[in-house]
């Protein structure tokens, strides 16, 4: 085997253009596969960073009568659980939330997790500088300002010696740091770790829920904004632990028959890849997993096949030196080990080659993630033993793929023949005249072919899509995004401190149209609601089949300013836009404007303009149609409307897209800003002229406003409105 | 008198091209003693080259028997040949066939390795053939920085290093000059005075006159042998 060995390194060595061509082919094969794995292995096998996972679930409470519906859990239901339950040894409470963190100049948007003060104790992971949370700090009001924060953080601040006992500035308030989390650990989830950790005693002065729904008190026993997690006492069983769990759900019940109505509780293994209030399984994660993984595979085969060619071509020249060992007794299998063995001395210096590039592409990915999102991502920095086993593991294949065939071939050759100097190819009669005559070739190329093909359709699609129409007309439009209550803001200092601002954005120099809304045109986020003609109201079990028997519809909802849709380019084909005191009262009339797709699906036959609207109650049978399909929430609450209240629709819009790999363009609902307030929201500011390179001036120009309204307003984002577009690409 | 080392009988050997048969051999009976020099003589396309490789185990006859060394070997299967090619047959070959990426020594070596023979044994083997031939000084030359010569001189130790039964020279001063030619039949006839079995294809008279007993081949069959009452020394 040495022999071999030898021998492999010094005709490898002898041949330095082959070696360097074959080094660089499997390294760009085999560095795929690693640096796919690598990512995949963190996402969905590597194991979660808190100890014994196994025994770690997540509860959630199920509404009886229908079982596909879940809630979250309030404070003092959590209290009770963990107090009376029997299945586990502890419980903890917690949600995510998104914060604004101070940094000298600037806010930026950062995830914390509100946690209960055992939740690093039950997770088994101690802090690895400073302290937990204490009982006191969890106490829903108690509202002290302590923070634990993660390794990454710390990491920002130069391993600040004495980060422990400073302050970090959360919503415009400061936070003592009591402790720093050790490296690597994410919670419970994969890869995305909050930045910071808050005790659940500020979280009714921080929390900042996505939903509409979670307005109440922590302290609330209505509330519903926690997630809990337990750890399984030793030896139980999932089943008993469910039933011991179920047996208190209908106990809570009975003792609190209004909020906790048809509640009961469940439990599963702890999602890698969500925090939710309803069970979620990992499936599309692992298909998209499955997905690179098989592409990656593909780049590799093609490697291999262009490889074995390679060495097949190569081997013409070796047929003599083979015939010689046959001769001289080598066995078939002695040959085809040699040459194995030779492969696979190429192969590790490809998987080398490749590990590096592997290396270097999670970097890259990582840090090109990280200035989009506002999560730690917490990737395994240097090189994983299961990252390497898994490289070594492709080397392995690799060499089986493109150093077997030829080794086959070439150990069958024909020794008489061989043994004469220049004997080639021709000499060996082929059997099989119907089959190509290089197998590998076509191979190569077929499957070349496909990868090329699913490239460039790749590329055209993001082509297209970078060419959308969007249906708006964009020009000299900057997008500002901002959110007061990342700046410790309630709701209504806000609504004021937005209504100065959209004033002082369209007083600006240049400016034509300024207004606010609460999502933007192919942003990250989208919010659907479901409406239905006003006055029909099916009954649970009935299954409306037309928008007249009260079938809803999702549409994409945006709530606006008065100046928006001029703001955006978007014309009103029928009706007007909104009044500004209709943009300005929350309890103004009912209007609303929706687009001619909206319009036609409500009323196909007939003109929807006049006619009236409302929100569906919750769980109402929606058409499988509509809404985005981005990165969305629904929202079944009527957010700012009073129950039974409708609206009228005084406008209709032209149908446009409102994100970019939107399959067809979605319906879309605008109400009044006043009547869908959100505290983060996008301010659209049009210039009537703007010179070539005069961007950077008037987003300076933007810039200054906003200080002039409020020099500790964070500013999440402020570009042109085809900056925004490209970035929606690049994510 | 010595026993039988290779006996044929009725060795036929037809290679079919398309609808083209073509006898290579027809008929071969032969039988050679332990430690017989033995010349195979006859005009290019005789079927000697062919007779080489039978007796080789490098190809299989047609129809007839062959037995080396007291074992039917004729219808082996292919491992078993290899492994007999490496224990009972050393080979010299008219163009050395040395493999240019191993050393002088490995290539010796090369056989030994492949019977699975012990580093220390294989060691000793081999420094002893390469100084039977005079090469143990060229130890670690690759064959490009040898002569012709020298390389063939290098093919005959790894013939002999594994103490084969018979040695098997096919023209083996083919591709050499008259000088080196002639030190290389030396070298066979030396070995075979120390007692070693060879059987040599050639188309020289000159140095058929080397071997003990001379075969000639016309059309793929025997048509004359003849007993050297002197052989060339």
């Amino acid at each position: 085997m040495l022999a071999d060995l030898k021998f492999a390194v010094r005709v490898l060595a002898k041949s330095p253009g082959f070696t360097a061509a074959a080094i660089l082919v499997l390294a760009l094969g085999i560095g795929a596969n690693s640096a796919v794995f690598n990512l995949v292995n963190a996402l969905l096998f590597a194991p979660p960073s808190y100890l014994r996972p196994a025994e770690v679930v997540q509860v959630f409470s199920r509404d009886k009568k229908n079982p596909k519906t879940f809630r979250g859990f309030s404070y003092p239901t959590y209290r009770d659980i963990r107090e009376k339950n029997s299945a586990f040894t502890d419980t903890v409470a917690f949600n995510l939330a998104l914060v604004g963190l101070g940094e000298k100049d600037h806010t930026r948007r950062a995830f914390t997790a509100l946690v209960s003060s055992n939740y690093f104790s039950l997770l088994g992971i101690a802090t690895a500088r400073g302290r937990a949370f204490l009982p006191e700090e969890e106490t829903p009001g108690r509202n002290l300002p302590v923070a634990i924060v993660s390794h990454t953080y710390w990491k920002k601040r130069n391993f600040d010696p004495d980060l422990v006992g400073s302050s970090i500035v959360i919503n415009g308030r400061a936070f003592t740091i009591v402790g720093i989390m050790p490296e690597g650990f994410t919670g419970t989830m994969s890869l995305f770790s909050a930045e910071v950790w808050l005790p659940l005693g500020v979280y009714d002065q921080v929390a900042n829920d996505f939903s509409e729904d979670n307005k109440t008190s922590l302290r609330d026993r209505v509330g519903t904004q926690l997630l809990i997690l337990g750890r399984l006492k030793p030896g139980l069983t999932a089943t008993t632990a469910t039933t011991q769990l179920q047996t208190l759900a209908a106990n809570l019940e009975q003792a609190y028959p209004v909020e906790q109505k048809d509640q009961t509780f469940v439990m599963t293994p702890v999602p890698r890849l969500s925090s939710s209030t309803a069970p979620s399984e990992n499936d599309d994660m692992s298909m998209l997993g499955g997905l690179l993984l098989g592409m990656s595979a593909v780049v590799l085969l093609v490697a291999c096949l262009n490889l074995a060619n390679m060495l097949l071509a190569r081997g013409t020249a070796r047929h003599k030196e083979i015939a010689i060992r046959l001769a001289l007794g080598g066995s078939r299998g002695r040959i085809i080990r040699q040459l194995l063995i030779e492969g696979f001395v190429l192969s590790l210096f490809g998987g080398a080659a490749g590990l590096i590039l592997a290396l270097w592409s999670s970097d890259l990915l990582v840090a090109s993630l990280v200035t989009l999102m506002p999560a730690d991502l917490v990737f395994p920095a240097g090189t994983q033993p299961s990252v390497l086993v898994a490289t070594l593991g492709f080397c392995v294949l690799g060499t089986l793929i493109f150093a077997l065939g030829p080794a086959l071939k070439l150990s069958r050759g024909d020794v008489l023949t061989h043994l004469k100097e220049h004997a080639g190819e021709d000499a060996v009669r082929r059997p099989w005249k119907f089959l190509p005559r290089h197998p590998l070739v076509v191979a190569q190329v077929a499957l070349s072919l496909a990868l090329l093909t699913a490239a460039v359709l790749f590329i055209r699609g993001a082509g297209k899509a970078a060419d959308v129409e969007t249906g708006l007309k964009t020009e000299r439009n900057f997008v500002l995004e901002v959110d007061a209550s990342l700046g410790g803001r309630d709701p209504q200092q806000a609504g004021e401190l937005y209504r100065l601002l959209g004033e002082k954005l369209a007083a600006l120099p240049g400016v034509e149209h300024a207004s606010i809304s609460t999502t933007v045109p192919f942003g990250m986020v989208t919010i659907s609601k479901r409406v239905q003609r006003a006055g029909v109201r099916p009954g649970p079990d009935e299954k409306p089949a037309t928008a007249a028997e009260g079938l809803a519809f999702n549409a994409n909802f945006n709530s606006v300013g008065a100046d928006y849709f001029q703001a955006v380019g978007l014309p009103v084909l029928r009706g007007r836009a909104f009044t500004a005191s209709e943009v300005a009262s929350p309890t103004g009339p009912g209007v609303a404007i929706i687009d001619e797709a909206l319009a036609k699906k409500l009323w196909p036959d007939g003109e929807a303009l006049g006619q009236r609207i409302q929100f569906t109650l919750p769980n109402a049978l929606a058409a499988k149609d509509g809404g985005s399909k981005g990165v969305s929430f629904s929202e079944d609450a009527n957010g700012d409307i009073k129950p039974g209240e409708t609206l009228e629709i005084i406008g209709i819009t032209p149908t446009t897209r409102t994100a970019l790999f939107q399959q067809s363009p979605g319906t879309a609902l605008f109400l009044p800003f006043a009547r869908g307030f959100r505290s983060n929201v996008f301010f659209h500011v049009k210039f009537a002229t703007l010179p070539r390179g005069q961007e950077t001036a008037a987003t300076d120009l933007i810039r200054r406003a906003v200080r002039d309204i409020d020099t500790t307003l964070p500013i999440l984002s402020l570009r042109t409105f085809a900056q925004h577009l490209d970035a929606n690409i690049s994510l | 008198m010595s026993p039988s080392l290779i006996k044929l009988d009725g060795v036929t050997k037809v290679f079919l091209t398309d609808e083209v048969e073509t006898h290579a051999l027809s008929g071969i009976h032969l039988d050679i003693r332990q430690g017989e020099y033995v010349a195979i003589a006859g005009p290019s396309g005789c079927g000697k080259s062919t007779l080489l490789s039978i007796l080789g185990l490098l190809d299989s006859p047609t129809d007839g028997s062959y037995v080396l060394n007291g074992r039917p070997v004729q219808s082996l299967s292919l491992p078993e040949r290899a492994r007999i090619r490496n224990r009972e047959i050393g080979f010299i070959f008219q163009s050395f066939n040395l493999i240019g990426d191993l050393t002088v020594y490995e290539n010796v070596e090369l056989p030994l390795t492949y019977r699975g023979m012990p580093a220390g044994e294989r060691k000793a083997a081999v420094t002893s053939a390469l100084e039977k031939v005079g090469m143990a000084h060229r130890a670690k030359h690759l064959p490009s920085q040898l002569s012709g010569g020298q390389q063939q001189r290098v093919a005959v130790a790894r013939a002999l290093a594994g103490s084969p039964a018979v040695l098997l020279a096919d023209e083996p001063t083919g591709n050499l000059d008259s000088k080196n030619g002639d030190s290389v039949m030396q070298l066979l006839a030396d070995l075979h005075k120390g007692g070693a079995t060879i059987v040599m294809v050639t188309h020289d008279a000159r140095f058929a006159r080397n071997a003990e007993r001379t075969i000639h081949i016309f059309d793929g069959r025997v048509v004359q042998e003849q007993v050297e009452s002197d052989p060339t020394r």
